[in-house]
Formats: structure tokens, C-alpha cells, sequence
């Protein structure tokens, strides 16, 4: 009996000394994740490709290269 | 037994009186500011990462200045030969939220010394230099979350539009939110003028008091308040002429020295900048100059800009399209003349804007005859600008004006914004087969997620959600 009493005084301290703003700890994140996540690209079409492959080719005449 | 129950007693005592303010962080070993120097202090590890080109946000270094024109018009990205240069503005979107916490860290730093600061420290002599420094730098800490996290001007809806969460003050607790864009233009504004009246000139705290006016013409000129912009642009000019020739080469491309009509600059250091420096050097060799932009130097090697930013002085190449113009953060007087430039053509006075607009020309331009309005270009339809800061069609006066300003300001952060300023064009980039789009939302950097979660109410820009 004494024993159970000392052990209830004990676990009543220890609950009184609690923490008592438990919301000091900042809310946690639903998700790891804290980046954006942006458009997906694209295939270029012929046409595309076809602009890119002319920028290129006047880009290696103005340095020499053709 | 008696024993026993003291002991728990005393143990039960010792937790009711456990110490209340534990966790409090005790500044063991570390001074309170109370004097301006100790004050000074907190500015001073901000105005040594500038020196050292190690500070990306607030002035800029080499590695943001080279992020922001490697996904821009200036440089071909669709033409990289394998740097690790970004090809595109979204894929350095997530990055920008780094700069929204360094900003806000240096205006934590910037709102202590304010408030904490008191009257007889404040009007000492290096109170004042404090004083009139964190004021100044915590008005261009706002100028640039307002032109990264907000969306561009709009008169008359500026009270509507979404701009930063202002925070004047110190408090761990407070959750700000967002304020309206003209509350921080205004904000804006009224730090950079008790910046001014606090009259710094020492050149080691760098944002002087003409740093400070240069900030306000830009910030007056952000928030298209013309007439207030020429003012404060006009005066600047005049004690700050342009220059040109080989002081104006050395001015652009000395690596460490504020020459000429350069009020502030970063990396004035050899030291921890100088690695990223070099790298960045390196990394824009890979990158060749847009066609579109080479073509806008129809006087070529007669423009003095064409020379140091693409001709090789070594061997006068001047066919290899690779970057050759020093690159780091700065504020010098040319912008002031484009400012004015600008400012009269908004305001329909064509004369005064085409005289600013001929002398910055005669400035670069070899035997420089000055153009009449007649003479301007049509305004080229195949250009990613088509419609000014007011969102009206470009006229030729205009479109020259920002031509001027695009070659003038090439590597020096300022194009990204250009392009935001006047109607946040959509143009695509090709890289590994794939086509990836900057659009318009792209203009606008999203606001860190731990914020939103943090700060209940605080609304993101448009296009994260």
C-alpha cells in the first residue's frame, strides 16, 4: 500500500511539472516535401527543332566552324 | 525509511520548482548590443559577405548575376554546350526561396539595430552611419522581395495587389502577413529616406546616402511614379556624370575596384567569392550570346558595350559569341539616365526623353550623330518585349529606350526583370530534345512552403498551388 502511494506521488509530481504549452513545438508538415513541382516539358516538333538546328548553324558560321 | 520519504520529497519539491525559463536561449559569451559599434556589428557580417562576392541576394554576385541572364534573351540556352548554367527560369524557381530567407534575415538584423539602437548611441557619429545603414539596407531588402515575390506594378491596383509580409520589428512570435504592394512601395520609400537623412558617406558601410537616392529612383521608378523618379534620377546624374572611353572599360570590367560612376558593388575582395567568381567565369564560356542580341549592335565594334562584352582583347576575335564583360552585383549612374530616359517617354515628353537617350548613345557609340524621333526603328514585331510597363503597345521611343538598356545592362542582373517590368513575355528554350517554357506565373518566385504552413492565411502567388 505505501509502496503504491509513494508511486502515485511520484507519477502526480511528474504529470504537475509537465510541459504546459504544448503548442510551443511548431505544427508538424503533412508532407516532406518543400520544393514546387513545375510544368512537365515537352517534346519539341519538327518545327522546333528545325528553328533550333538554324540557330545553331548561323552560331558555327559566326565562330568559323562551317 | 524516514530517509526515503525525504528523499522523495525533496525530489518532489526539486520538480515544482524546476526552472521556468530553461529553454530560454542566455547569451553566454556573446554581447547584447548596446553601443553603435555593437550594433554595427550586425550590419557588418552582411557588408563583408558584399565585399567578399559571397552575398546573392540583396546586391548580387557573379553566381546570381549569371543565373538571372542565363535564363533570359541575352544567352542562347537551347545553344549551351554543357554548362550547369540554368536553361530555364523554373528551374531555379525552388532556389528563390533561399534568397526570401536571406533577405529576411538581414532585415531581422537591420530591425534590431533600429529599435534597439537608443537616442544618445543614434546621434553619435557612428550611430548615425548605423542608423542610416540598416535603414537603407533593410529599404533594398524590400525593393527586392517586392520585384522577386510580388507581381509587377499595376497602377491603380497596387492596393490590391499582393505584395510581402512587412515586418518592422523583432518578435520570434509574430506571423506576418502578406501587405499590399503600394504599403510597400510606401514602406519602401520612407526607409530609404531616413536612410538619406542620416547622411552616411562613409564608403565602408557601402549603402550611403547617394546609394540610398539611386535605390529611391529605382524603387519610385518600380512603382511608376515618373515625375518622382526623374527628380531623384536628376540629380544623381548631374553629381555623377556618365563617362566613357577606357575609363568606362575599366569602370565595367575591373574584378575588384568600385571605379568611375559605380556607387556600390559587390566583391571589392579577393577571398572566399573568388572560386564561385572563377566558375561562373567559366560556366558562361559555355554559353553562347542570343543571335537576337548580337543583332541589336548594329554599330559593332564602333560600340564600345559590343567590345567588352563579346570581343575577345587578347585576339580581337570578335566572331566567338562568348560572354567577355565582368560580372557582379552593382548600382552605377547609366541607370539613372535610362531612368530619366524612360520616365519622360512614359510621361509623353519625347524631346527630353530622346536628348537623355542620345547622350547615353553618344556616350558608348564611336562618332555618334544623335537621332531625331523620326529616325527610330519600328518597333520590331519578332521581339519578346511588345508592350511597356504600362501595359500599352510599344511605341519606338520606348522600344529604343530598352534597347539601350538591354545592352547597356547586359550581365548585370537586370534584363529578368526588364522582361517581368513589361509584360512578362513566354518563350521557350530548348535542352535534351525536351521544350521548356518560361511563362507568366514563372515571373512571380513562389513563397517558401514552411511559411505557408507556419503563417495560417498567408497566400501564395498564383501558379504554385
Amino acid at each position: 500500500m505505501k509502496k503504491i502511494l509513494l508511486l502515485l506521488c511520484i507519477a502526480a509530481g511528474t504529470f504537475m511539472t509537465g510541459c504546459s504549452d504544448v503548442d510551443e513545438l511548431a505544427p508538424t508538415n503533412q508532407s516532406l516535401d518543400k520544393t514546387y513541382i513545375l510544368p512537365q516539358a515537352k517534346p519539341l516538333t519538327q518545327q522546333e527543332r528545325d528553328i533550333i538546328k538554324a540557330r545553331r548553324q548561323a552560331y558555327y558560321r559566326a565562330i568559323g566552324r562551317i | 525509511m524516514k530517509k526515503r520519504y525525504i528523499l522523495i520529497i525533496l525530489f518532489i519539491g526539486a520538480c515544482f520548482t524546476s526552472c521556468k525559463e530553461y529553454l530560454d536561449v542566455k547569451p553566454y559569451g556573446k554581447v547584447i548590443p548596446n553601443t553603435a559599434e555593437e550594433f554595427s556589428a550586425l550590419l557588418h557580417s552582411t557588408l563583408q559577405r558584399i565585399d567578399e562576392g559571397n552575398e546573392a541576394a540583396m546586391l548580387g554576385n557573379c553566381n546570381s548575376i549569371s543565373m538571372y541572364e542565363s535564363f533570359t534573351d541575352n544567352l542562347d540556352a537551347s545553344l549551351d554546350n554543357g554548362s550547369p548554367l540554368a536553361f530555364y527560369a523554373g528551374s531555379r524557381l525552388n532556389s528563390f526561396m533561399n534568397d526570401y530567407r536571406d533577405l529576411y534575415k538581414i532585415v531581422r538584423d537591420c530591425n534590431l539595430v533600429i529599435e534597439n539602437i537608443n537616442e544618445k548611441e543614434a546621434q553619435s557619429d557612428l550611430g548615425k552611419k548605423v542608423l542610416g545603414t540598416a535603414y537603407a539596407m533593410r529599404g533594398i531588402c524590400y525593393y527586392n522581395l517586392i520585384r522577386l515575390f510580388a507581381e509587377p506594378y499595376e497602377k491603380g491596383k497596387a492596393s490590391s495587389q499582393p505584395g510581402v509580409p512587412l515586418v518592422d520589428h523583432f518578435d520570434m512570435d509574430e506571423k506576418t502577413l502578406r501587405s499590399d504592394l503600394q504599403s510597400c512601395i510606401d514602406f519602401i520609400v520612407s526607409d530609404l529616406k531616413k536612410a538619406i537623412e542620416n547622411n552616411v558617406t562613409d564608403n565602408e558601410f557601402l549603402f550611403t546616402a547617394d546609394v540610398s537616392r539611386a535605390y529611391l529612383a529605382r524603387t519610385y521608378f518600380w512603382g511608376e511614379e515618373w515625375d518622382q523618379a526623374i527628380e531623384i534620377a536628376d540629380a544623381l546624374l548631374k553629381k555623377y556624370p556618365m563617362i566613357q572611353g577606357d575609363e568606362y572599360v575599366q569602370m565595367i570590367q575591373d574584378q575588384y575596384n568600385r571605379k568611375g560612376n559605380v556607387l556600390v558593388r559587390s566583391y571589392r575582395f579577393s577571398g572566399n567569392g573568388d572560386v564561385s567568381y572563377e566558375s561562373n567565369v567559366k560556366n558562361l564560356q559555355s554559353r553562347p550570346v542570343s543571335l537576337d542580341f548580337m543583332s541589336l549592335f548594329t554599330e559593332r565594334e564602333h560600340d564600345i558595350r559590343f567590345n567588352i562584352s563579346f570581343r575577345n582583347s587578347l585576339t580581337a576575335d570578335i566572331n566567338n559569341w562568348q560572354n567577355r564583360k565582368n560580372c557582379c552585383g552593382r548600382v552605377r549612374t547609366a541607370e539613372m539616365c535610362l531612368i530619366l530616359a524612360e520616365s519622360h517617354a512614359q510621361l509623353g515628353h519625347e524631346q527630353q526623353a530622346l536628348t537623355y537617350l542620345n547622350d547615353l548613345r553618344s556616350k558608348r557609340i564611336e562618332n555618334y550623330v544623335p537621332v531625331t524621333l523620326d529616325e527610330l526603328p519600328a518597333v520590331n514585331e519578332n521581339s519578346l518585349i511588345q508592350e511597356d510597363a504600362q501595359g500599352r503597345p510599344l511605341t519606338s521611343l520606348i522600344q529604343s529606350i530598352l534597347v539601350e538598356r538591354r545592352k547597356e545592362y547586359y550581365m548585370e542582373g537586370d534584363r529578368w526583370f526588364e522582361l517581368k517590368r513589361n509584360g512578362r513575355p513566354q518563350f521557350w528554350s530548348a535542352s535534351d530534345g525536351l521544350k521548356y517554357v518560361t511563362q507568366q506565373f514563372m515571373y512571380t518566385a513562389p513563397l517558401p512552403k514552411d511559411d505557408l504552413i507556419i503563417v495560417k492565411g498567408l497566400k501564395q502567388n498564383p501558379g504554385y498551388e
